[in-house]
């Protein structure tokens, strides 16, 4: 394969991505060829040892930000011929409002997911300011001389300092997990997107 | 190795390439092969994420009548070596313990 057949398979394959990114990495790879045989390889073999186009497509789409992907993906699909058009417009008082469901589902979904962890945070903090509001009181109490009743404030409010640290390590964690398993939906839609051969990027 | 460590440790790795001069994508790949392994497109994205992260800077400089990028490295890239050889000296202390325990 010569270089340029090399680079415009990886052209082909980045097509619909921002203009800048696939040029800077058609730049990239077309001055390592020319490095190359200028200490003496062949076109070819300079090309051959680059590797698969395919594969270092995949490579470079799977570096790319999530929304780039998506964008690469809706532009491709702008080349629909008349009869899909025209279908798609006369059968658009169905899809229309389904994809809207979808889309209202998905955001459903995701503020729900976070209004869960908003309250678990605000439990948190709840109880922190009722044990600082125990500890505050119990110093008011003892001057009033109501020992017995100044104590139980004190105590409980250390009990429930002492929920609130356990919640607390225990809603990070949950965070954290949570955070992983959006990281690993996403590679998944990545590769999803960029298609074949992309396990191994 | 651990993906997130490997890729860590290659992007310091690039960055002590071009810490003493300026270079350029084969050469650093020469330069790094006695010591480590990197292939083209590995190579490719840690450029990109260095650039990004303003540890290096791009500029592209004329050469047998094309264009050839060279990257310089930055002031926060070589903080980022600076921190890196530090944190370096407390893991092989801990790694001299593990072996040390582990061969008991």
């Amino acid at each position: 394969m010569n270089k340029e057949k090399f680079l415009s398979a990886i052209e082909a394959r980045l097509n619909g991505l921002p203009l800048g990114d696939t040029k800077k990495a058609l730049d990239y790879y077309s001055e390592l060829i020319e490095d190359r045989m200028e200490e003496g390889m062949s076109e070819n073999e300079a090309v051959a040892s680059l590797g698969n186009p395919d594969e270092v497509a995949n490579q470079i789409l799977m570096d790319m930000p999530l929304q780039k992907l998506v964008g690469k993906k809706v532009k491709q699909r702008r080349s629909l011929g008349v009869l899909a058009t025209v279908l798609l417009i006369i059968s658009s008082p169905m899809w229309v409002p389904l994809v809207l469901a979808a889309l209202i589902v998905v955001a459903a979904v995701i503020i729900s997911i976070f209004s869960i962890f908003i309250a678990f945070y605000a439990a948190v903090i709840s109880m922190g300011a009722v044990s600082l509001a125990g500890i505050a009181t119990f110093p008011i109490l003892l001057v009033h001389g109501n020992i017995g009743p100044s104590l139980f404030m004190l105590s409980a409010a250390f009990i429930i300092a002492g929920a609130a640290i356990f919640m607390l390590i225990g809603v990070n964690r949950l965070t954290l997990l949570f955070i992983k398993l959006l990281k690993l939906i996403f590679v998944g839609i990545k590769s999803l997107i960029v298609g074949k051969g992309s396990e191994k990027a | 190795m651990d993906v997130k460590l490997k890729r860590g440790i290659l992007e310091v790795c690039v960055l002590a390439a071009i810490k003493n001069e300026d270079s350029y994508g084969y050469q650093i790949i020469k330069d790094m092969k006695p010591y480590v392994e990197i292939s083209e497109s590995t190579l490719y994205p840690i450029l990109r994420r260095l650039e990004m992260s303003e540890c290096l800077k791009v500029r592209s400089v004329e050469h047998n009548g094309r264009l050839r990028k060279y990257y310089s490295i930055t002031k926060t890239g070589k903080k980022r070596i600076e921190t890196f050889v530090g944190e370096w000296k407390e893991i092989v202390s801990i790694y001299n313990y593990i072996v040390r325990e582990d061969g008991k």
